[in-house]
């Protein structure tokens, strides 16, 4: 069943090249596609940057010297706009000092230009886990949501309270019910979430509400 | 046993001895002491001792050139002389004692400036003239203390004129050697040997020599005892030939002085005693010449130098730039590389597009080679071969290069000639790169932007004297004073197409040259370089406007 999963969220997942140089755009985006992998081209940072959206993913493989905006600011850039893709900057000008930012900036590997297949294709794996370790917390992060939003405000609250380990009686006198309601509130909390004690609401609550 | 003496004193040895024809070389040296001896010979005064011994510089060169072997001829040479020339007769064993120390004052000098000072014979540094003038004065001042001493010795002259005596030995002698060894010595050498032939094949050299001898006969046209104190005319023509020419320049204009300053001392009767101190006043004239000369010299090379650095600098850079290039190509083609091993894999295929691939990699090959001939073809003409152009004649030349293309583009060009520009002294290879890239970029711009017209101009004018201005103005869009900084560096193109490497290999060109370039922003394009004029031409015209 897993492996199913973890293909079918692979497809999910693009490359995006960035690079002022046509031949290299052309080139790898052959190679990379022949392996299996999506592909988008940019002929430059600020178009990427145009068509960018935050529910991408992927990896950006960018060129460091591009006219107008460098591989580096790209970076930067996608930082600030709160962006968690993965990036690989490519460049013919490796230096010490812009691989020492680009690696500040989480980039996942610095390739000289000309680089091995291999190499590219080995930093772009790693970019893909990364992401998707990152889309399987989303996906426990949309399921929690959808649970929580399932419930009503008041066995919200309820829930809330029983994840600070209070007994019926206490969430009762707090809100003001009978800890009688309070019981059936959490009956009804235990079903929608779909645990079978107490225990499992503390463990599960305690996820739901540190993220929030 | 001599024989060895030398090389192994020397360590370096960078006065080479003649490889072939030593015996004749040898001989002719031989026979020139006994001439310029017997030439030479004239006021002499008490002891016998002349105000000019040019002969002693002969001897020397014979014996640092064609081996200290050659001592015994020498002294035999100078044997003869002290026998032959002095107008009163000494006795034999005088002239072998005396003859003896010249052969060893010479011996030393040679000796010394090749082993131990190492004195190269172009006479480059100031310390190789130094120690050519120190060694010669120290040993020549010893030679005469020690041969005047001898005759008194012998009762051939007055004790009470020994010092003079002494004075004026070192005097004829110092002089002798100060003006001709450095002739010498930079004749044996080619690359000298090549700026004498410039020297005396330019107009100026001839003007130089022409004033030289007015100087001289300025001087003598005066009494007898005001010549002494005009002698510093000569200063005059001297200064101009060293501050022009360096050491050819200052060694001729002093063998010249010293030629006419002993013709015109002959001509109008002088008193032997009076030769000797005009021969003093030129002792101080040679050493000032031949510095001023050599100093001439090193701030030229001094000068070369650092733009041959530059130079270099360039190359450095662009070897950079154009290994980046490189890898662009070859990026391209290990991608193609493995999508062609990837579709000929696969258990069916696709042969079209494993012959496309094919066929891109093909093209990227091309390009890669061209970046390795552009590298090449930098190198080549890398090595500046500086020659007087007109720079309208050369923009003209670039104009008709990119005619066809503007024409395509619907760009019209013009070539603005503003004045009497004159030359300027440059690569031409490389400028036409520059002028090129420029002229390029513009109708590229220009073309860009057909809504403004269309048109390019260039524009030469000489901005400041001493300067000439090309500008080249397109109807394009310009450039934004936000980009001027990156303008010039590697990889800032804006093009999609080409290196994108144009404007800075422009700038380190320009920038050996000793030029500058700059881009003025605004709403149209404008690149303007300038180039320092040719000041030997002294073309541009001098009112700035």
């Amino acid at each position: 069943m897993a492996k199913e999963i973890l293909e079918y969220q692979r497809t999910q997942l693009t490359v995006y090249l960035v690079d002022d140089d046509p031949a290299i755009r052309d080139a790898l985006s052959l190679s990379l596609s022949l392996r299996g992998y999506h592909i988008a081209q940019f002929a430059s940072a600020e178009d990427f940057l145009n068509a960018y959206d935050p529910a991408w993913l992927g990896c950006v493989v960018a060129d460091m010297r591009m006219p107008g905006m460098s591989g580096l600011q790209l970076q930067a850039a996608l930082a600030e706009r709160g962006s968690k893709l993965p990036t690989v900057i490519i460049t013919g000008h490796g230096d010490v000092d812009s691989a020492r930012t680009a690696f500040r900036g989480n980039a996942i590997d610095f390739l000289e230009k000309p680089f091995d297949d291999d190499q590219l294709t080995s930093a772009i794996e790693v970019a893909f886990e990364n992401e998707l370790g990152r889309m399987n917390k989303m996906a426990g992060q949309a399921q929690r949501d959808a649970m929580l939003s399932s419930l009503s405000p008041r066995e919200r609250e309820v829930m809330q309270h029983l994840v600070h380990g209070l007994h019926a009686r206490e969430i009762g006198e707090k809100l003001g019910i009978s800890h009688r309601t309070v019981e059936v509130h959490k009956a009804r909390i235990m079903e929608k979430i779909g645990v079978r004690s107490v225990i499992d609401i503390v463990r599960m609550g305690d996820s739901i509400f540190a993220e929030q | 046993m001599k024989k060895v003496i030398w090389p192994r004193m020397a360590g370096v040895n960078i006065v080479p001895q003649l490889e072939k024809g030593r015996t004749v070389w040898a001989v002719v040296f031989f026979v020139s002491f006994i001439a310029l001896d017997w030439l030479t010979y004239v006021f002499p005064a008490r002891f016998g001792i002349t105000p000019l011994n040019p002969e002693a510089a002969v001897a020397i060169a014979m014996l640092m050139f064609c081996g200290l072997r050659y001592i015994p001829a020498v002294y035999l040479a100078a044997a003869i002389g002290e026998y032959a020339l002095p107008s009163v007769t000494r006795p034999l064993a005088v002239i072998l004692i005396n003859s003896g120390i010249l052969t060893a004052g010479f011996a030393v000098v040679a000796i010394l400036l090749t082993g131990r000072f190492n004195v190269s014979l172009a006479l480059a540094t100031r310390t190789d003239l130094m120690r050519l003038m120190c060694v010669t004065l120290v040993s020549m001042l010893i030679c005469g203390i020690a041969y005047v001493g001898i005759l008194i010795l012998f009762g051939i002259g007055p004790e009470a004129r020994y010092f003079n005596g002494a004075r004026r030995f070192f005097i004829g002698y110092s002089a002798g050697i100060l003006v001709v060894l450095p002739l010498l010595f930079m004749l044996m050498n080619e690359k000298r040997r090549a700026q004498f032939v410039a020297y005396f094949t330019s107009y100026e050299a001839w003007l130089q020599i022409a004033a030289i001898a007015a100087c001289i006969w300025w001087v003598f046209l005066q009494k007898q005892s005001e010549h002494v104190r005009h002698f510093y005319a000569l200063f005059l023509p001297l200064v101009w030939a060293a501050m022009r020419f360096g050491m050819p320049g200052a060694a001729t204009g002093l063998a010249l002085i010293q030629v006419g300053v002993f013709a015109a001392v002959y001509l109008s009767g002088y008193q032997p005693l009076s030769v000797f101190e005009l021969q003093l006043l030129l002792i101080v004239l040679v050493i000032t010449g031949l510095l001023l000369g050599v100093s001439i010299d090193e701030e030229r090379r001094a000068t070369e130098d650092f733009r041959e650095s530059l130079k270099l600098a360039a190359a450095g850079e662009m070897a950079a730039a154009i290994a980046h290039e490189l890898n662009q190509p070859l990026t391209a083609l290990s991608g193609y590389a493995v999508a062609g091993q990837l579709i000929a894999a696969a258990p069916d295929p696709d042969r079209k597009r494993l012959n496309e691939t094919m066929i891109k990699l093909r093209e990227e090959s091309t390009r890669a080679a061209a970046v390795v001939r552009r590298l090449r073809d930098f190198f080549r003409t890398g090595a500046t071969r500086l020659e007087r152009i007109s720079l309208d004649v050369l923009a003209a030349q670039v104009m008709d290069s990119v005619r066809e293309k503007a024409h395509a583009c619907k760009i019209a060009l013009t070539l603005v000639n503003r004045g009497n520009i004159g030359l300027v002294l440059v690569d031409p290879v490389q400028i036409e790169v520059v002028l090129r890239n420029l002229l390029t970029n513009a109708v590229e711009s220009a073309a860009d932007a057909p809504a403004a017209g269309g048109h390019v101009e260039i524009e030469i004018q000489s901005s400041r004297p001493n300067e000439v201005t090309v500008s080249v103005r397109d109807s394009g869009p310009g450039v934004r004073a936000a980009d001027m900084t990156r303008l010039f560096e590697s990889f800032s193109s804006s093009k999609t197409s080409g290196m994108g490497m144009g404007l800075a290999i422009s700038r380190a060109i320009v920038d050996a040259h000793g030029g500058r370039i700059w881009a003025v922003p605004g709403d149209c394009g404008l690149f303007c370089v300038t180039l320092p004029a040719d000041a030997q031409t002294g073309g541009t015209n001098a009112n700035a406007v």
